[in-house]
């Protein structure tokens, strides 16, 4: 959980557009970067903090679509809110398939922009908090060792320590050991946090 | 007592015959006197004689050098043979003349002579005798010659007769006619001895010593191929006297053949003609040898020459009547009694007449002739004027005529048809037509009217009338001057044609042209939408945007205001950038009327190009200009010559679609065609234009791309066209094609 203030990101080749934009977002205090094209904005050090994009979706040299289709590349991973004076439905469909939040027709009202820009930075911060413990598990299992790790996919797996134990072929009591030391290790409270762990990091689904 | 005229003459007459008288006694009482007797042994009024005495006394009196005196004895010897009487006239002679002095003696014939000789002698025996035979032949060696001067003619019967059967070659029988007297007889006998020599070429007959009605019957009843030779009758067969040429003239008409003979006192009395003696002629020298003895010669000294004085004399009316031709007379031949004495005589004279009566006639036939080619001449000029009247008069258009001071000569009668005014108005207002034009063109009429009076040239200039129930009329006014053979102004000849309809079909066919290209350039900016949807959006989002963003700022506890007044003027400023788009559309949009200005096609080019913005067109898309700054301004509609632009933009941008996004570059350049004309061209780095469709390129419905309706090029062409300039295309070298199109400079294009 980190408290950085979320970044909107504005590519727009037209700079009349960006300013109002900049100045849109700035009176919803929100803090924001502005570029005037795609390259611009790839070559830009994005840092952690949840963000969103919003994007015009005609530009000279590389289109909004073409930058979509790079982040992804990338991993460069923000909502992102097309914004166009002429859209077709065929364009938002394309866009909306490959991950937007939202495809915007300009002229727009402005309060639509910021309630989708809020709900995008949410989303954000959302996926960046989900990213982070994913990590944070990634690793704790690292700890784990082989047995142990052998004994966590059969807990989360539904098995009974006897069970376990009659299959590793030692002592029902050796496993509970093991057992205590995983709860410990993975940092989960309960065996039904354990089993989320597991989920998240795509162990032990009863189809597996 | 009144006198008649001709009385009046005639004694004016008898005063200058007493005058002559007088004057003459007088010039004779001066010179000296000759008496001369004249001896004839005939009886006095044969023909002959006459001839002869006549000839001889005026050859005599013509001279001035005596005074003559004449006296005549006729002795009628042949009628009154008789010794007795001879005797008798002797003594008779003796009493007469026995007191005279008598000079000279001129003794005709050898009668006269041997008379004289017999009984004169004796009493005259000095006087000088002159004898006049007519042919040697008749005197013999006895007769005495002293004291005489002999004068002897010649009848010429060989030589007539020679000639004769030349004339008439042939002639087997000639018949010599002679009476019975002892003259006769010698005559007869000379003739026979003459003729001697021609037995051997016809047959000689004499009719000798017959009676008159016996030798009639005979010359009448002659046979073919004969002649008669006529020689003298003084008394025929029964003792009958005859004058000799009488004689012949109750011969003549009866004989059928025709009669020559060797007198000149036969001529008119029925002879042919022939080598004739002539008496006057032997008169005169008679009297010449006078002179000479009258002046004291001696009779034997005085020597005359021998002229024979015969004369080849013919009866032109007997020539003609036995078909002789005169062709074959003898040179100097006389011709008498011709049928057309007149001729003859006045043959010049008439001829000249009738020369001036054929110049006169041919004169006035040349007269008639002009006169009638004249009335010809008149006729054509009537029908010709005729003619022509009527093909101005039934000629549709209104024409009119002017003398060269401008006076109406002429005005045909379509007039009233196109103006309502009649021809006779015209001519005698020559105010009219200036006032029947509208105030709108009247300059127009009245510059051209005050050209036209210092330049003498063909002119043509359409302007408005107002017709007399006051609808407008369009006239299409053509006038050219006319210069006669001399090169002489004859004033003008002018054709006013009603082009009302044409006008408003020509206008028909511009507002439809303005239609079409109306509707082409809704199309184009149909075309357009997206961009200029987004062109109008963009400054749209930015002012909504800054709105909400002024409004936010406000509400908040301490407001920026100089934020707020940067946001109102980003509004103003993106408020004003959507205008503009929306007044170019709004300029291709609105439908008017061509309106020609002056229009600088730099900031034509750069209006256009705002319309086709980059990006929101085509993506890479970079439309360049090269401008000619210093290019001066054409004349034209600033809306269709955008238009023709944009065109050529799409045009170019529909070119480079499928060119890479980096490639895709449109250049627009303006400059100077040449020192009239300025050019725009549209250069695009598209594939070019295939052949067969460079040459379709400008036709109407011809399209190469998917939707459009193919009329852009075509609808860009009539407006270039329209402006008097020229549009087409060409392949770069380097690729793709460029667009071109010409305009007149301001104030150098055409009407």
């Amino acid at each position: 959980m980190t408290g950085d203030k979320p970044v909107v990101y504005v590519v727009d080749d037209d700079p009349s557009v960006l300013r109002a934009l900049e100045r849109l977002l700035r009176s919803a205090d929100l803090g924001l970067e502005t570029f005037t094209s795609a390259l611009d904005f790839l070559n830009f050090q994005h840092p952690e903090a949840p963000g969103c994009l919003i994007l015009d979706v005609k530009m000279p040299g590389v289109s909004g679509l073409e930058l979509q289709e790079r982040m992804a590349r990338q991993g460069i991973l923000f909502p992102i809110i097309f914004i166009t004076g002429h859209g077709t439905v065929p364009l938002s469909v394309q866009a909306m398939k490959a991950g937007a939040v939202d495809f915007l027709m300009k002229p727009f009202d402005p309060k639509d922009l910021l309630e989708i820009v809020f709900k995008a930075l949410d989303k954000d911060r959302q996926a960046k908090w989900e990213q982070r413990e994913l990590k944070r598990l990634r690793e704790r299992l690292k700890t784990l060792t082989p047995r142990e790790a052998q004994v966590f996919r059969s807990v989360v797996a539904g098995m009974l320590n006897k069970q376990i134990a009659y299959d590793l072929g030692t002592a029902e009591k050796t496993i509970k050991v093991h057992r205590a030391r995983i709860m410990e290790k993975m940092g989960a409270k309960s065996l039904a946090e354990l089993v989320r762990f597991a989920e998240k990091l795509g162990i032990g689904s009863p189809s597996s | 007592m009144i006198l008649t005229e001709r009385k009046k003459q005639g004694v004016l007459l008898l005063f200058a015959g007493f005058l002559f008288f007088a004057s003459s006694q007088n010039a004779w009482a001066s010179l000296p006197q000759k008496t001369i007797l004249i001896l004839f042994p005939y009886e006095s009024n044969t023909p002959g004689f006459i001839h002869f005495d006549t000839s001889f006394r005026s050859s005599l009196t013509a001279k001035t050098d005596y005074y003559f005196e004449f006296y005549v004895e006729c002795l009628d010897l042949a009628r009154f043979p008789d010794a007795r009487y001879h005797a008798k006239l002797i003594d008779f002679f003796h009493e007469k003349y026995g007191k005279l002095k008598i000079d000279l003696i001129v003794a005709t014939l050898r009668q006269s002579l041997e008379f004289f000789n017999a009984y004169g002698r004796s009493f005259l025996p000095e006087t000088p005798v002159i004898l006049y035979e007519q042919d040697r032949r008749f005197l013999d060696d006895r007769t005495s010659m002293q004291n005489v001067v002999s004068l002897i003619g010649h009848l010429d019967m060989e030589g007539t007769l020679d000639l004769a059967l030349r004339l008439q070659p042939d002639v087997r029988n000639v018949f010599v006619v002679s009476g019975a007297s002892r003259h006769d007889q010698s005559a007869e006998a000379i003739a026979r001895e003459a003729f001697r020599g021609f037995e051997n070429r016809v047959r000689l007959s004499y009719l000798s010593g017959l009676p008159m009605d016996e030798l009639i019957q005979r010359v009448s009843q002659l046979p073919e191929h004969s002649m008669l030779f006529y020689l003298s009758i003084l008394q025929d067969g029964n003792g009958q006297t005859f004058k000799s040429p009488e004689a012949l003239a109750l011969l003549s008409p009866e004989a059928n053949a025709p009669i020559y003979s060797v007198s000149e006192t036969y001529m008119g009395s029925g002879i042919l003609g022939g080598n004739l003696i002539s008496h006057s002629a032997h008169g005169a020298r008679a009297a010449q040898t006078a002179l000479r003895i009258l002046a004291g010669e001696k009779p034997e000294n005085v020597q005359m020459p021998e002229e024979s004085g015969n004369r080849y004399v013919f009866d032109a009316r007997l020539l003609e009547h036995w078909g002789i031709d005169e062709e074959k007379l003898p040179p100097g031949a006389d011709v008498r009694y011709r049928k057309f004495s007149i001729w003859n005589k006045y043959r010049w004279q008439i001829i000249a007449v009738f020369l001036i009566l054929i110049f006169q006639a041919l004169r006035i036939s040349a007269l008639a002739i002009s006169l009638r080619k004249q009335r010809r001449t008149d006729l054509a000029l009537r029908n010709a004027e005729r003619k022509y009247r009527t093909l101005a008069d039934f000629n549709y258009d209104w024409e009119y005529w002017t003398a060269p001071d401008g006076r109406l000569l002429y005005v045909s009668p379509s007039c009233e048809r196109i103006t309502g005014y009649s021809s006779r108005q015209f001519t005698e207002d020559p105010a009219l037509f200036h006032e029947i034009v509208v105030p709108e063109d009247r300059q127009l009429w009245d510059g051209h009217h005050h050209d036209h009076q210092t330049a003498l040239e063909f002119r043509v200039i359409q302007f408005r009338i107002r017709t007399r129930v006051g609808d407008m009329r369009w006239i299409e006014h053509a006038c050219i001057p006319v210069i006669d053979d001399r090169d002489q102004f004859q004033g003008f000849r002018a054709s006013n044609r009603d082009i009302t309809e044409r006008k408003k079909a020509e206008l028909e066919v511009q507002l439809h042209r303005e239609e079409l290209a109306h509707i082409a350039r809704i199309t184009t900016l149909g075309e357009l939408a997206t961009s200029l949807a987004h062109e109008i959006n963009q400054p749209l989002t930015a002012i909504r945007c800054n709105a909400e963003a002024a409004l936010r700022f406000l509400s908040s506890h301490s407001p920026n205001l100089e934020e707020v007044r940067q946001i109102l003027d980003d509004i103003i400023n993106d408020d004003t950038r959507a205008g503009e788009v929306i007044r170019r559309i709004r300029t291709l949009v609105k439908k008017e009327h061509s309106q020609h200005s002056p229009v600088d096609l730099n900031e034509s080019v750069r209006e256009t190009i705002a319309l086709v913005r980059n990006t929101s067109v085509l993506p890479g898309l970079k439309i360049m200009t090269e401008l000619d700054h210093e290019l001066p301004a054409v004349r034209g509609d600033a809306v269709q010559l955008q238009q023709v632009t944009l065109n050529l933009l799409m045009n170019a941008v529909d070119a480079i679609k499928r060119a890479p996004a980096a490639s895709r570059k449109v250049v627009v350049k303006t400059t100077l065609w040449d020192d009239q004309t300025a050019v725009v061209m549209v250069r695009d780095s598209g594939e070019g234009i295939e052949k067969d469709v460079m040459e379709r390129l400008f036709e109407p419905f011809y399209t190469t791309k998917g939707e459009g309706l193919g009329m852009g090029l075509s609808i860009s062409r009539s407006i270039i066209k329209a402006h008097g300039g020229r549009i087409w295309a060409d392949n770069n070298r380097e690729g793709g094609a460029t667009f071109f199109f010409t305009l007149p400079l301001e104030g150098r294009q055409q009407p």
